[in-house]
C-alpha cells in the first residue's frame, strides 16, 4: 500500500489533513513558501504597557515607514494589518494576478491566512451542508476532534440554534465591561429582539481559556491584533509545530509549488521553485494533496492543465462572504472608563434567522478596547482636537458589527489564466455579485439597526462600510464536491481528473454559508484524511 | 520644509491635539515620517497656506483643522494631524491623555455638548477666514 503523501500549503486545511494522515501512519511532506513573522516579545505586557516599555513603540504600532497610519483619503477599511502581522500578506516576488470585482488576499505565510484571523469557529449545520454530499453526521465528529486539538471556547446559548454544539467546547472567555453590558441588555429585551429574528450569544473562538500543551490560556493582554504572545489564540502554525514530533513528517519551507505533472491521469510530481530564485525542483510522492487555499489550489490546477495540454481552462463558482461593517455607540457606556487589558476580538455574536435557512446572516460584535483610535477619530466631522476628546469620552461605548452574508456558486464568477504584459501567464479572477444582493444587505442592515436600538445603541449615520468582495478571505467553490463533471471531486475531495490527487481546502465547497469557514476547512480536511487515507 | 520648521509645527499641532508639548521622541518620529513619506508635501497654494496658517499657534491650527474636517478632509494639513495623532496614541506619556476619563457620565455628556457647540462656532469662524483664502488661492490639492 502507498504510504507517502505530499501536501501543498501549511494553512488550516493542510495541517489538519497532515495531522490526521500522520496519525494513520502516513509519511507526510508539507511544501510551503513559509514566510515567518517577528516574535511578539514581552509576553506579560498588556497593550498599554507596550507603549510604555518598548524602545520604539511608534515603529512597533505604526510600522517602519508609518504605513499603518490610516491617513485621510485611504479608501475603505477601518483598519489595516498591524506591522507585526504584515508577514501574513507579504507579497511573493513573481506572483502576478489580475482581478475584477474582487480584491483577493494571498498569504504565503507559515500557517497561511489564519495567522491573522480573529478565531471565529462556526460549525456548519444541516442547512449549511444541504449542497454538500454529506451531512452534519459525517462532519460533526471532526469538528469535535479539531476542537480537541486547537481549543475552542464558547457556550450553548441562543446562538446554538445556528451553531451546532460539538464536543470539547471550553468555557467562554471573560466578557469585557461593554460586552457584558450588551449581554445584559439582550436579556432584558430578549423577546423583542427575538421577534426581529435576531439572537445574541457568545461567539465561538479558537482561544484557550485553559492552558494546553505549550499554549497558555488567554491572559487578556489586549494584544490580539498584534499577535498573541502566549499563543492562546490558535493559528495553524501551532499545529505545524506539533506535527514536527511525528517521525514521518517533513516540513519544507522556501518552495512555491507552481504546478504538477501527470501521466495517464495520475500525478507523478509537483514542480516547485525556490523562494528568492534558483532552479526549479520536482517532488515525487504516492499521493498528492492540494491545500494551498482555494485560490492557490485553483492556480496550481490551472497551470498544471496548461503545462500538460496547452489548454487554458476556466474554473467557475468562486465564492466569498460579503461583509458589511457597522460601527455603533452604546449610550450607556458613554463617559465610562475603559480598559485595554481585555480580549480585543469579538466575544458576542448576533444571528439573523432568515426565511430560507441557508441565507442565515452571522454577525460578530466587537467592542473597542485596544484598537487604535485614529482611524475612527478622523471620521468625526470636527477638528481633530475636538474629535480626539469626543473619541476619549466615547471610547468605552464604541463597537463594530461585522455582518457576514452567504454566497453561492455562479458561473460568471471564475478564475482562469491570462497573458500578462510581459507574455507570462497570470491568474485572472472575475467576480460579480448576484442581482439580489443589494436588497438582501439592506434588509439585514435594517434588522441589525433595530436590534441595536433595542440594545441601547445607535448607529452613526454614514459610517457603515460594505467591504469589497475578497476582503473576508473565505474563498471557496472552484473545484466542488459534485456527483460528476470535469474539475470536480468526489465526496472525499478526490479529484475526478487525477486519480491520486486530493483537494482538502475550500475549493471543494459547493456552498458558502455566512460563517467563517476556517473551522469547517479544518474539520473537512481531517474528515478527508480519515475517509480516504 | 526644514527640520526647524517641522519641529515647531509638531509642537504647535501637539498642543492643538492634546494640549501639551510633544516629547523629543515624538518630535523625532514626526520629522522622520516627513523624510520617508511623500504624503505630507503640499500640493497646492491653498494647501501650503493652510499648513503655514495652522503652524502659527494652536488656535490657528484648530481653526484650520475645523475647516479641513468638513471641507478638505484629504488635505495635507489633515494628513499631518492624523499622523501626529496616531503617533501620540502610540506612546507614553501622550496616549494617556487620549484615554483618561473621569467616569462621570453627566460630565461626559456635558463635555460632549460643550465641545460640539465650540466646534460648531469654530467651523463658522473658519468659513469666514478660509472661504476668501480659497477663492484667492484655489482649492486644496489642486494646482501649484
Amino acid at each position: 500500500m502507498s504510504r507517502s503523501v505530499l501536501v501543498v500549503g501549511s494553512g488550516a486545511s493542510a495541517v489538519h489533513f497532515a495531522q490526521s494522515a500522520l496519525a494513520k501512519g502516513w509519511s507526510v511532506t508539507l511544501l510551503d513558501v513559509g514566510f515567518e513573522g517577528p516574535d511578539p516579545g514581552l509576553p506579560e505586557a498588556h497593550f498599554g504597557e507596550l507603549k510604555e516599555r518598548l524602545d520604539d513603540p511608534i515603529r512597533y504600532l505604526l510600522g517602519e515607514k508609518y504605513e499603518c497610519t490610516l491617513l485621510p483619503g485611504a479608501k475603505g477599511e477601518y483598519y489595516g494589518t498591524p506591522p507585526s502581522q504584515e508577514f501574513v500578506f507579504r507579497e511573493l516576488e513573481g506572483h502576478a494576478y489580475a482581478a475584477s470585482g474582487f480584491a483577493p488576499l494571498f498569504s504565503w505565510a507559515r500557517g497561511g491566512l489564519a495567522r491573522a484571523w480573529t478565531g471565529g469557529c462556526y460549525p456548519f449545520n444541516e442547512d449549511d451542508l444541504s449542497d454538500f454530499p454529506f451531512g452534519y453526521g459525517a462532519l460533526g465528529p471532526h469538528y469535535s476532534e479539531v476542537a480537541r486539538r486547537i481549543g475552542i471556547s464558547g457556550a450553548a446559548d441562543d446562538l446554538a440554534r445556528f451553531l451546532p454544539i460539538h464536543e470539547h467546547l471550553l468555557e467562554p472567555l471573560e466578557l469585557d465591561e461593554h460586552s457584558r453590558d450588551l449581554a445584559l441588555a439582550y436579556q432584558r429585551n430578549r423577546e423583542r429582539i427575538n421577534r426581529l429574528g435576531c439572537y445574541l450569544g457568545r461567539t465561538r473562538v479558537a482561544t484557550l481559556t485553559r492552558a494546553s500543551g505549550e499554549r497558555g490560556a488567554c491572559t487578556y493582554l489586549g494584544r490580539c491584533l498584534w499577535g498573541c504572545p502566549v499563543r492562546a489564540l490558535y493559528t495553524p502554525a501551532d499545529t505545524l509545530e506539533e506535527l514536527g514530533r511525528y517521525p514521518g513528517f517533513a516540513y519544507l519551507p522556501g518552495w512555491r509549488v507552481r504546478l504538477f505533472r501527470a501521466t495517464d491521469g495520475r500525478v507523478d510530481r509537483v514542480v516547485a521553485e525556490p523562494v528568492g530564485g534558483g532552479a526549479e525542483r520536482e517532488f515525487a510522492a504516492d499521493r498528492f494533496v492540494l491545500a494551498a487555499g482555494a485560490l492557490g489550489t485553483a492556480e496550481i490546477v490551472l497551470r498544471s492543465v496548461h503545462a500538460g495540454t496547452g489548454e487554458i481552462v476556466r474554473l467557475t463558482g468562486l465564492m466569498d462572504n460579503r461583509q458589511v461593517l457597522v460601527p455603533f455607540v452604546n449610550l450607556r457606556m458613554i463617559g465610562r472608563p475603559f480598559r485595554n487589558d481585555r480580549y480585543q476580538y469579538h466575544l458576542l455574536g448576533l444571528g439573523l434567522r432568515t426565511a430560507e435557512p441557508r441565507e442565515y446572516v452571522h454577525c460578530q460584535l466587537t467592542t473597542l478596547k485596544a484598537a487604535m483610535m485614529h482611524p475612527i477619530t478622523q471620521r468625526l466631522p470636527f477638528d481633530l482636537g475636538t474629535a480626539a476628546a469626543v473619541a476619549r469620552l466615547t471610547h468605552a461605548a464604541l463597537g463594530l458589527i461585522n455582518l457576514n452574508f452567504h454566497d453561492t456558486r455562479r458561473s460568471a464568477n471564475h478564475v482562469t489564466l491570462e497573458a500578462a504584459e510581459d507574455g507570462s501567464l497570470r491568474l485572472a479572477i472575475r467576480y460579480q455579485p448576484d442581482a439580489g444582493e443589494t436588497g438582501r444587505l439592506a434588509q439585514a442592515l435594517g434588522r441589525v439597526r433595530k436590534a441595536l436600538r433595542l440594545l441601547g445603541c445607535i448607529v452613526p449615520p454614514g459610517m457603515q462600510h460594505v467591504r469589497p468582495m475578497g476582503a473576508s478571505v473565505h474563498y471557496a467553490g472552484m473545484i466542488p464536491m459534485a456527483p460528476d463533471g470535469r474539475f470536480t471531486t468526489d465526496e472525499n475531495g478526490r479529484s475526478r481528473d487525477w486519480d491520486n490527487l486530493w483537494i482538502a481546502d475550500g475549493a471543494t465547497f459547493p456552498f458558502l454559508p455566512a460563517k467563517n469557514i476556517t473551522f469547517t476547512l479544518m474539520a473537512n480536511a481531517a474528515r478527508i484524511a480519515d475517509a480516504a487515507f | 520644509m526644514n527640520d526647524h520648521r517641522l519641529a515647531r509645527e509638531c509642537r504647535v499641532f501637539t498642543r492643538h491635539l492634546i494640549g501639551t508639548a510633544p516629547g523629543e521622541y515624538v518630535a523625532e518620529r514626526y520629522l522622520d515620517a516627513h523624510r520617508v513619506r511623500t504624503d505630507f508635501t503640499p500640493r497646492s497654494r491653498f494647501d501650503r497656506f493652510l499648513c503655514s496658517f495652522a503652524a502659527m499657534t494652536p488656535l490657528a491650527a484648530r481653526l484650520a483643522d475645523a475647516w479641513c474636517a468638513v471641507f478638505a478632509p484629504g488635505s495635507v494639513l489633515r494628513r499631518k494631524l492624523v499622523l501626529l495623532l496616531a503617533m501620540l496614541e502610540s506612546c507614553a506619556p501622550h496616549y494617556r491623555r487620549l484615554e483618561d476619563v473621569s467616569g462621570n457620565r453627566t460630565l461626559a455628556f456635558a463635555g460632549l455638548f460643550g465641545r460640539g457647540l465650540v466646534a460648531a462656532l469654530l467651523l463658522l469662524v473658519s468659513v469666514l477666514v478660509f472661504v476668501p483664502a480659497r477663492i484667492v488661492l484655489g482649492p486644496a490639492g489642486a494646482g501649484k
